[in-house]
């Protein structure tokens, strides 16, 4: 088949061709103005460009797909992009005195090893023509049609579609925002083409592209939480041209990413306590981290307040905590915000009545070096406490127990499906599992966020524990807390939709887990054994009682039928006129000593 | 934190500086223990002095190590990078043995002539604010050893949520005015070489009319550790030292049917530290090395379930 008789496609309602149109549309070019189709092959477009008032100029390196669009009536022009600048020359002196509308190139970024050059050519056409807009379709190679093939082995290259033959260059949604935005273009709207099944979707009997089986579901969910392209068959986007080339996109940061960013959040209502969990950070013996104090709901006045009570830590400590107004939403809000905005390797959650012994970011520490990428896990001590007012009418707290350790040393996984036994403050999540894998706090859930994000970022990461205490959670006894402020229908409420969120998913267990289910079932079992008996036990008892129950009755009726035999006997005109002799017998009776007891005779 | 500070009454000099000296004795501090305690201690005089500038304050570090912790250089390092902050001198003495806590508190306070000494544990972050907290007592001459409050284990020891009272006062972080070093002498360095010194200085600083303030708002961090028994993580020199210590405090305290019910517990203890510790009282008794008693009326002294305040709550009940 010749190259361009490849590509001769025709315009449908679902496809690419649609998609670009739309958005053209959106950001529809001047009346009258030319709009130029770079790479337009049998420009599937060109009618209906037409019909939008637009001019419309074919341009392509392959002639055939020329000369059907000039025996359609349209302009076309010969160009090879290979050298940019004698193309968009070429462009230019075509146009003349007319006025670029805009700019589309379709399927052609993938065919050319410049990209850069062209894309940075194109911009200075766009700059100079007023800054008219570039509309641009490439294949996405992020599909999960291909991601999942690859993991079978497999790379089905063909004429067309994701993998055609011809394709030199391969786009995901971050490498075209990074050429993009370094060639001198800014995105300002898109509308990508989806296709649940590509081209790519064979075979179709493999379980990692059959719908419903759990190792696609599985890879499903992982590739759709991780970013929104999994099914976008081909990136449609639209730019315009920025005034000068943009340098790098800056998506990481400059600054070095320190071990650990604290999302610590803070209604500002507890400013003893938050004290606290500023001193024991500022104490740290390591100070690698940075704090992201999460000032939830907090009026404006108060901010000064906290302000105050970081800066007097000095610059050195000041310098690494932020300070950020957070308002709207429930309690997973400031760590949404705060994931958004933290730059270290690791996140974790200390609140602003936690306390954390010295070593606890050490422990973090050195723990993830030798398990890098894995959850981290320490055991933390709990505390019960309760609102006081001390001297001067400040308001304190009393410490009322000693510190326990309650939660278990070593995280069980499958102890952790039935509830949560890590409070926050004593884990850390790689913030790889919320940039990478699409890992956030649920907005909805009213309480119970942070059992959710570490069962997430668990079941996906792993766990390593560090077998250290290195943190103290407190339990309000009174007052305020989350406790006390949210319902039990409110906790109920989150647990449901958590366990719903679960099973919405093919869950992905560690390995010996297998062991750990048999040993559950197996307890199970034994537990419903012992059940069945003592419920055996139970009938056999009730049985007893039942038996007795009927003695006791027939016993009754033979005494009751004895007592109406006495009475009937005293009735008795006999038992009358004996009474004289039973008087005198009871008479003598009282002067007669009865015999002493047998034991007594025997001393 | 609006407490000034007020001028030391007992001194006739009305315009001298409230003189604060913060002492620590070093004892094989670990990696960081001295930059830290000074970065805590730079903002706490920061603040202080923020609040009012007629305070002076110097801090004097005596070494126990048998190597010396610091150079000159980092002396000199320390000097120039607590100075912009209030911090007006920093000495340092090699005492080139092992003195204990007591006495080696004792032999910098040779050179004591300050209205107030902050006696401070070198794994210690004071909190900014903790220094102002602790001088809110100084107008109060009755107020003779403020105590801050320990994070991340609180000690349990109760006091009056009001006033602050309480039975003795820990010396890892604690401001002492003058005038209870004078009445005192200082710490009981023949009787005490770690633990309990504290606990004997507070009684009897109280027995000499002074009052024992917790001061909860003022926080320090001191970095101690649990074990996943809940247990404070201690090594065998704590466990003979406080054993050891208890048993001479009920014995100095005239409790001696304290000192020989413990003493007899601790010889059928199975651990040998503990066995160790009575036998060393045991030879001191015999030697007549023993403090002779004091308050015989228990007026200060308090025993209670073994502990030496009412406690609310105890790290040893699992």
């Amino acid at each position: 088949m010749p190259m361009s008789d490849r590509y001769k496609f025709s315009l449908s309602d679902d496809s690419v061709y649609r998609c670009v149109l739309d958005l053209i549309e959106q950001h529809r070019p001047d009346h009258g103005t030319v709009m130029v189709d770079i790479g337009c092959g049998y420009g599937a477009i060109a009618e209906t460009i037409s019909d939008l008032g637009l001019g419309y100029i074919g341009c392509d390196v392959e002639p055939s797909g020329l000369v059907d669009l000039a025996e359609r009536g349209f302009e076309t022009e010969v160009f090879d992009l290979s050298v940019p600048g004698d193309a968009v020359a070429a462009i230019e002196k075509r146009l003349g005195d007319r006025a670029l509308g805009a700019i589309v190139m379709i399927d052609v970024l993938e065919h050319v090893t410049n990209g850069p050059e062209v894309l940075s050519a194109l911009s200075g056409l766009a700059l100079r023509q007023g800054g008219v807009p570039l509309i641009l379709a490439v294949p996405n190679i992020t599909h999960y049609d291909i991601a999942a093939k690859l993991l079978l082995g497999r790379w089905d290259m063909t004429e067309v579609g994701l993998l055609d033959d011809t394709h030199v260059s391969f786009f995901s949604d971050l490498r075209l925002r990074e050429m993009t935005t370094q060639s001198g273009w800014a995105e300002i709207g898109s509308n990508d083409f989806p296709l649940r099944f590509s081209d790519q979707h064979v075979p179709v009997d493999a379980a990692v592209l059959q719908e419903g089986a759990p190792l696609h579901d599985l890879l499903m969910g992982v590739r759709e939480r991780s970013s929104s392209a999994a099914i976008v068959n081909e990136f449609v986007r639209a730019y315009a041209p920025l005034g000068a080339t943009g340098g790098r996109p800056d998506i990481e940061g400059n600054e070095p990413a320190p071990f650990l960013s604290i999302l610590m959040r803070t209604q500002g209502t507890r400013p003893t306590t938050l004290q606290e969990a500023l001193l024991s950070l500022a104490a740290q013996t390591d100070q690698d981290f940075e704090v992201l104090l999460l000032a939830h709901m907090v009026p404006r006045d108060q901010l000064t307040h906290l302000q105050y009570l970081v800066d007097a830590y000095g610059s050195d400590f000041s310098a690494r905590v932020r300070l950020i107004p957070v308002d709207g939403g429930g309690r997973s809000r400031p760590l949404t915000v705060g994931v958004e905005l933290a730059r270290g390797n690791y996140i974790c959650i200390l609140d602003d009545d936690d306390v954390v012994f010295g070593h606890w970011l050490e422990t973090f520490r050195s723990v993830a070096a030798k398990h890098p990428g894995k959850v981290l896990r320490s055991p933390v001590a709990e505390q019960e406490v309760e609102p006081t007012t001390w001297a001067g009418g400040r308001p304190g707290y009393e410490v009322r127990s000693r510190p326990r350790c309650r939660w278990p040393e070593k995280f069980d996984v499958l102890d952790h499906l039935w509830e949560n036994h890590s409070p926050p403050c004593g884990w850390a999540i790689p913030r790889s599992a919320f940039v990478d894998q699409g890992l956030a706090f649920d907005e909805s859930l009213p309480v119970l966020e942070d059992w959710d994000v570490l069962m997430q970022a668990v079941l996906w990461c792993g766990v390593a524990d560090t077998g250290e205490v290195t943190a103290v959670w407190r339990r309000w006894l009174t007052g305020d807390s989350s406790t006390s402020v949210h319902s039990d229908i409110e906790w109920d409420q989150a647990r449901t939709a958590i366990i719903a969120k679960f099973d919405a998913h093919p869950l992905l267990l560690p390995a010996q887990s297998m062991t750990a289910i048999q040993s559950y079932r197996s307890h199970i079992l034994d537990n419903e054994r012992e059940v069945n008996r003592l419920r055996q036990v139970a009938l056999d008892l009730q049985a007893d009682v039942n038996n007795c129950r009927h003695h006791a009755h027939h016993l009754e009726g033979l005494v009751d039928e004895a007592r109406r035999e006495v009475e009937t006997f005293r009735r008795s005109s006999s038992w009358r006129l004996s009474k004289p002799v039973r008087v005198m017998g009871s008479s003598v009776r009282r002067f007669v000593k009865p015999p002493a007891p047998r034991a007594a005779r025997d001393d | 934190m609006t407490g000034g500070v007020p001028q030391d009454q007992s001194r006739s000099d009305s315009y001298t500086p409230v003189s604060i000296r913060v002492q620590t004795v070093l004892y094989r501090p670990a990696p960081g223990d001295i930059d830290r305690l000074f970065r805590g201690l730079r903002h706490a005089v920061e603040v202080l002095v923020a609040q009012n500038d007629a305070v002076s304050v110097s801090v004097a570090l005596g070494d126990c190590s048998s190597a010396a912790s610091l150079s000159l250089d980092d002396l000199a390092s320390i000097v120039a990078e607590v100075k912009p902050f209030g911090i007006d001198g920093v000495t340092y003495s090699y005492f080139n043995a092992n003195l204990g806590s007591a006495r080696g508190h004792n032999r910098l306070l040779d050179e004591f002539d300050h209205d107030y000494v902050l006696f401070l544990n070198p794994d210690v972050y004071m909190s900014p604010f903790a220094l102002a907290e602790l001088a809110l007592f100084m107008p109060d001459s009755s107020a003779g050893i403020v105590e801050a409050r320990q994070i991340p284990l609180e000690h349990p020891k109760s006091y009056d949520l009001h006033s602050g009272d309480t039975s003795w006062a820990s010396t890892a972080g604690a401001l002492v005015r003058r005038g209870v070093i004078k009445a005192t002498g200082g710490f009981d360095a023949d009787s005490f070489f770690l633990y309990c010194d504290d606990v004997d200085f507070s009684w009897r600083a109280r027995l000499a009319g002074y009052r024992v303030i917790h001061q909860p708002t003022a926080l320090i961090f001191h970095d101690k550790r649990l074990t996943m028994e809940a247990r404070m993580v201690v090594g065998d020199a704590e466990h003979y030292y406080a054993a050891e210590a208890a048993l001479i405090l009920a014995w100095k305290f005239s409790r001696p049917d304290l000192s020989e019910a413990w003493a007899s517990a601790m010889e059928e203890s199975s651990m040998p530290l503990q066995r160790k510790a009575a036998a060393e009282f045991r030879r001191r008794m015999g030697a007549g090395e023993l403090p002779i008693p004091i308050d015989p009326d228990g007026r200060t002294a308090q025993f209670i379930d073994g502990d030496f305040a009412e406690h609310r709550f105890s790290y040893a009940d699992v």
